[in-house]
């Protein structure tokens, strides 16, 4: 049977299609996909759910129950059912690497620290409130303010000499305090070492208040970003376990995952 | 199920209030406002006065008003209780001729500076004992209760007599009884009344005149005993703690039912806390340890952890009422709430139930995500018992 799992985050919209095999014993990624929500999710979800199927090379009418998470989800009419991306990031995590036991998630409009029972259900979680403050939307603004595109942004946190204090966390202040920072002379690797370090301070926060777990993943969009691998990982005292598929798709997966299950 | 008769009749009751009210003054009556549930209303009561509770829906456009005369850091009910009096639209903050205050929650203690100084409303102070778990504790609230009972009937110029007192502790030990035989209902599954409905009869009396609400409250009990049970069972049993949830707050159930859910217990200050213990003889000591000893507020600094008071209550209804999970939501800046919710998470991670914690106001900005969090929170309970 193929299920596939939709994604509609705020900034970016995923799709994975799966085949678990003749009975049920495999599980395959037949396909994916990865466009930008942009303003309108519902047409969103439909246009990456095709090209997904395309990649993939199946036919809808071919296709068994469809799962759709993240923000937007609510809006996927093609669902058969909607899950929260807590429970999908989980899902996901779990299935490629049971041994991990917290999830850190970090997406355009949210953070979220997700810890995993032994069974690999979610056990507790905890959300940033409702500012862009520690999430994927706060890089871009710094990246834009700071006059790069976003993944040299992150390559230049490996450049930093001595990284800057940045102390404000919402994102309108940080901007602020970014020019001020660039008054005083500051180089540019320092304040974008200082942001990505401000972020994953935020993150290591509510990860601590959660308690971290050893066997700790790093999913969503931000994920991608090395530099903020990298910060994360000084600031949590730890190193990722690595995950064999790409993190930005994580959350579709597990929704596909779960898609399987469903009657 | 049809709506018990009962109910009907409270609804409509609640919609005639305000008009009563505004005759009952006309008529000389005067009528007293109180935020806090540590107001001994027997005393008021029995005083001739006519004893309000002020707690309204929390509106963010007067929480807005409100935070000019506050501070921008000042939680959105004490706001809200400031903007809703500064508009004068609700009839109940406009009908209120003076307001009694027991300084539990340091935040609303400014509300009634505010309404003092800016509103010219007469303020009865009562002196609160901080260390309220002390037996001393009741000694002394019992001697304050002396020239508060004195302001109140130099106010409504009625003595409180031995009689009065005695009738008046009577009255609200009934009123008492029902409400807790009310909540025991809802261990039932599936309850005969909903939680939303046992809520709402709490908060009807707030407002309406208490002999006929002690009535309403036999008939309502008389007709839905005997009634099968043909309420659907919860998908989830939640109890909600947290800070105060004022009649009228619809943004977390709103919420809860587009995911059709709804909690089967409350432990909160506008709920279940009022109702529980019996004023044991109608005299101020017994007054005094009635109230002192209840399920404190958090608002009062309970020094320790291990022995809360509160956090053993709430462990006691996880057991009696077969809680799955707590939605405990607290409002922005409500300290009293916020300080001890990490410590109650790992006490009831200890026995495996889940807690969601909701730290939220009366804007619609993070209705969203309050929305996710409780539908993964859900799903977590679900995957449990699955």
């Amino acid at each position: 049977m193929i299920s596939v799992g939709v994604d509609i985050g705020s900034r970016t919209t995923k799709a994975v299609v799966l085949d678990d095999g003749q009975n049920g014993q495999g599980n395959k990624i037949l396909g994916d996909a990865i466009i930008e929500t942009g303003i309108n999710p519902i047409s969103s979800g439909e246009r990456v759910l095709e090209e997904a199927l395309s990649n993939a090379g199946v036919s809808r009418k071919t296709l068994g129950k469809i799962v759709a998470t993240g923000y937007g989800r609510i809006s996927a009419r093609f669902a058969d059912k909607t899950i929260t991306e807590i429970t999908c990031h989980a899902r996901g995590v779990h299935h490629m690497e049971p041994s991990v036991c917290t999830i850190i998630d970090i997406g355009g409009q949210d953070s979220k620290v997700i810890k995993l029972d032994d069974r690999g259900r979610v056990q507790d979680f905890v959300m940033n409130d409702r500012c862009a403050a520690g999430t994927g939307k706060f890089l871009e603004v710094m990246s834009r303010a700071m006059e790069t595109v976003i993944e040299e942004f992150s390559q230049l946190f490996f450049e930093a000499g001595e990284p800057c204090a940045i102390s404000s966390m919402c994102t309108v202040f940080a901007e602020s305090e970014v020019i001020s920072l660039l008054a005083d002379g500051h180089n540019r690797p320092d304040i974008i070492a200082g942001l990505h370090l401000a972020v994953a301070k935020r993150v290591a926060n509510m990860a601590l208040r959660l308690g971290l777990e050893e066997g700790v993943a790093f999913t969503g969009g931000v994920a991608k970003n090395q530099g903020m691998v990298a910060a994360l990982e000084q600031e949590l005292e730890t190193s990722f376990t690595p995950l064999s598929y790409e993190p930005q798709l994580i959350g579709a997966l597990g929704a596909a995952l779960l898609a399987r299950k469903l009657k | 199920m049809p709506k018990p008769a009962a109910l009907v009749r409270l609804e409509d009751e609640l919609a005639r209030r305000p008009k009563e009210l505004t005759q009952a003054k006309a008529q000389g009556k005067r009528i007293l406002g109180y935020f806090c549930s540590y107001i001994p209303e027997e005393l008021v009561w029995a005083s001739g006065l006519i004893p309000v509770r002020l707690c309204r829906r929390g509106d963010n456009q007067a929480a807005t008003i409100g935070r000019s005369f506050l501070t921008t850091n000042s939680c959105p009910f004490a706001c809200s209780c400031v903007g809703l009096k500064k508009q004068g639209r609700d009839p109940y903050f406009k009908l209120v001729d003076l307001v009694a205050d027991a300084p539990a929650c340091l935040q609303m203690r400014r509300v009634f500076e505010v309404w003092e100084r800016y509103f010219g409303v007469k303020v009865i102070l009562l002196s609160f004992p901080r260390k309220f778990y002390l037996p001393e504790a009741s000694e002394y609230f019992a001697r304050m209760l002396e020239p508060f009972t004195r302001e109140l009937s130099d106010y409504s110029r009625i003595p409180v007599t031995p009689e009065r007192l005695s009738r008046a502790v009577e009255l609200y030990n009934h009123i008492r009884r029902r409400q807790q035989r009310l909540y025991s209902l809802l261990r039932e599954d599936p309850p005969p009344i909903t939680w939303r409905d046992v809520f709402r009869i709490i908060h009807a009396g707030f407002v309406l005149d208490r002999e006929m609400y002690r009535d309403i409250l036999d008939e309502l009990l008389e007709e839905i005993l005997p009634q099968p049970h043909t309420n659907r069972p919860p998908q989830a049993r939640l109890l909600l703690a947290g800070s105060i949830m004022a009649p009228g707050d619809e943004k977390l159930f709103n919420i809860l039912g587009e995911l059709d859910a709804e909690p089967v217990m409350d432990e909160l200050c506008t709920g279940s806390r009022g109702t529980w213990g019996q004023v044991d003889a109608p005299n101020e000591g017994s007054l005094a340890r009635h109230y002192l000893t209840n399920i404190p507020c958090s608002s009062l600094p309970y020094p320790r952890l291990e022995d809360d008071p509160r956090h053993a209550h709430i462990s006691r209804l996880i057991k009696d009422y077969r809680i799955q999970g707590v939605i405990y939501h607290t409002l922005h800046f409500c300290d009293a709430y916020n300080f001890k919710v990490q410590h109650l998470h790992n006490l009831l991670s200890s026995y495996s139930i889940p807690l969601l914690h909701l730290n939220s106001d009366y804007s619609m900005a993070d209705a969203g995500q309050i929305r996710t969090r409780v539908e993964a929170f859900l799903e977590i309970i679900q995957d449990r018992s699955a």
